[in-house]
C-alpha cells in the first residue's frame, strides 16, 4: 500500500493506492472517493461490546467501514475539521489517542479503550483513553497543524490540544496558576505531561473555535 | 489573460492578469483587490430577470460583476469567503457542470446558467437541485471548502456525494448506496455515494463542510432566543 498526504498542513487528506487484498479500518463518514474495485463493509467497531465501550468511552462511531481492494485502486480518506493528518508506524507498540484524533489504519492494528484516570477526565479528555497497537500504520487528524514534542522534562499541555501519546507519557490535570491566574488568565485548567516518551499536540482548538466564532453566527 | 493561484491550498487567492479590452466575470464579493484602471459593469449578463432569479437558485448571486480592464497589466485579486482551495477549470468549447456555491468567477467567453442533473441526483446527490453549466471556451474559476483535486475517471468512480466540485458533462452521476447493503451504508456513516461512469475529468474537495458543520455544532455554546 502506498500512501501519500495531500494537502498538508491545513487541508489533508489520505491519498491510498491499494493492492489486491489489503484491508483498511476507517472512522464511519471518512471516506471521500474510491475506485469501485475497493468494496466497503461496515461492521460495529470490534465486535458488539467492544464498540459499545469505544463509543460511550473513547468517543468512536458505533461502525467503522472495511475498505479491501479486490484489485489495485485508490482509496481517499479525509477528517471533518480543517487541519494536518500524521501516518504513524506502530511496530508492535502502543499508542494512546484522544477522542475524535483517529482517522484509519491498517488492518493489522488493534484498537481498545483503556482507563485513563480522573485527571484525565477533569481536563476534558474523557475517563477512558483510546489505544491503538499492533502492527501496521495509524493516520491521526487534527485541527489546525501536528506537533510532535519529546517530553524530557515535564510539559504543560493547555486542554483540547492533545491528539496522541505514548503510553510512557503519564498524564495530570492542575490549575495553570493560582486560583485568580486560572480563573481571569484565560487558562483555566492545564494538563502536565511527565515522559519520558512522545506527544502530539494540534495547534488549533475545536472548543475554542466554537466559542470564538459563536457571536458570529446568525440566528 | 493570465490566472496564478497562490497561498494553496488553506487560504487561495487567484490573480488574473489581463490586458487593454479583456474582461473577466466574477462573482459579487469575490474581487478582494485590483488596480485602478478597471471599469465594472453589474448586470444579470444578457440572462434578464429570470437568469438573474434561476442564478440564485444554484446559489449564487442575482447580479455578475464584469471586470473590464481598460489598460494593459491590469490585475484582479479573486478570492471565496471560506478558508480552502481554488482550481482554475479550462474550458474548450465543451460543457462543465459546477456544484452549487462553487463558482467564483469566469472568462468572458464562458457562459454560465443553471441547469439540473435530474431529480434523484438532485434530491439525494447532497449537491442541491441546481448546478452551474459553464459552456464556451475560456478559463472558470471554482472555490471550495477543502484542497481541490482532479481525478480522470474512465469506466466507473465512487464519490461521497459531498466531495464533487465539479466535472465535464461527458461524466453519468447516479446516487447510489455506498456500502452493498442499505443498512451498511447508512451504519457505516457513508450513507448515500455518487456512482460516477463515463470517460472524463471530475475535481473533488478534500473536505466536507457539512460534516465540519456537525463536529462543531455540539461544540457552539448555547445562545438565547
Amino acid at each position: 500500500m502506498r500512501s501519500e498526504i495531500a494537502g498538508k498542513p491545513s487541508f489533508a487528506h489520505i491519498k491510498l493506492a491499494m493492492e489486491p487484498g489489503e484491508t483498511v479500518r476507517a472512522e464511519a463518514g471518512a471516506m471521500v472517493s474510491r475506485s469501485p474495485q475497493i468494496r466497503p463493509r461496515a461492521t460495529f467497531n470490534g465486535g458488539f461490546f467492544t464498540a459499545l465501550l469505544l463509543r460511550i468511552f473513547g468517543g468512536e462511531s458505533l461502525f467503522v467501514n472495511w475498505f479491501t481492494a479486490e484489485a489495485p485502486g485508490e482509496l481517499v480518506l479525509t477528517q471533518p475539521a480543517p487541519g494536518d493528518v500524521l501516518e504513524l508506524d506502530l511496530k508492535g507498540n502502543e499508542l494512546c489517542l484522544t477522542e475524535g484524533s483517529l482517522i484509519a489504519a491498517t488492518a493489522g492494528v488493534d484498537i481498545g479503550v483503556a482507563w485513563a484516570g480522573f485527571a484525565s477526565w477533569i481536563g476534558g479528555e474523557g475517563l477512558f483513553r483510546l489505544t491503538v497497537s499492533g502492527r501496521g500504520k495509524v493516520w491521526l487528524g487534527g485541527f489546525g497543524a501536528l506537533v510532535a514534542i519529546d517530553v524530557h522534562s515535564p510539559l504543560t499541555i493547555d486542554t483540547g490540544h492533545l491528539v496522541a501519546y505514548e503510553p510512557t507519557i503519564s498524564l495530570r490535570t492542575r490549575m495553570s496558576g493560582g486560583i485568580f491566574t486560572s480563573l481571569a488568565g484565560g487558562e483555566g485548567l492545564v494538563m502536565e505531561a511527565t515522559g519520558p516518551g512522545r506527544v502530539w499536540l494540534q495547534t488549533r482548538n475545536l472548543d475554542a473555535f466554537a466559542g470564538w466564532i459563536s457571536p458570529y453566527l446568525p440566528g | 489573460m493570465q490566472i496564478d493561484l497562490v497561498n494553496r491550498p488553506s487560504a487561495t487567492a487567484a490573480i488574473v492578469r489581463m490586458s487593454r479590452g479583456e474582461r473577466f466575470v466574477a462573482e459579487p464579493g469575490a474581487m478582494i483587490a485590483m488596480s485602478t484602471r478597471f471599469s465594472l459593469d453589474t448586470d444579470t449578463r444578457g440572462g434578464g430577470l429570470m437568469g438573474g432569479i434561476k442564478r440564485m437558485f444554484s446559489g449564487e448571486s442575482f447580479f455578475q460583476n464584469t471586470f473590464v480592464a481598460q489598460d494593459d497589466g491590469q490585475e484582479l485579486v479573486l478570492a471565496p469567503t471560506l478558508p480552502g482551495d481554488v482550481e482554475i477549470l479550462p474550458l474548450r468549447g465543451g460543457r462543465l457542470l459546477v456544484q452549487r456555491g462553487a463558482w467564483m468567477g469566469s472568462g468572458d467567453g464562458v457562459t454560465t446558467k443553471t441547469t439540473n442533473q435530474g431529480l434523484t441526483v438532485g434530491l439525494f446527490g447532497g449537491q442541491g437541485l441546481f448546478w452551474i453549466e459553464c459552456t464556451g471556451e475560456g478559463p472558470v474559476l471554482v472555490a471550495t471548502f477543502g484542497a481541490i483535486s482532479a481525478v480522470d475517471i474512465d469506466g466507473e468512480f465512487i464519490v461521497d456525494t459531498s466531495h464533487v466540485v465539479a466535472h465535464e458533462d461527458t461524466l453519468q452521476l447516479a446516487v447510489t448506496k455506498a456500502n452493498d447493503s442499505l443498512l451498511g451504508s447508512f451504519v457505516g456513516g457513508e450513507g448515500l455515494a455518487l456512482r460516477v461512469t463515463g470517460r472524463g475529468r471530475m475535481w473533488l474537495q478534500s473536505h466536507n463542510p457539512t460534516d465540519f458543520g456537525r463536529t462543531l455544532d455540539p461544540l457552539l455554546p448555547a445562545r438565547k432566543g
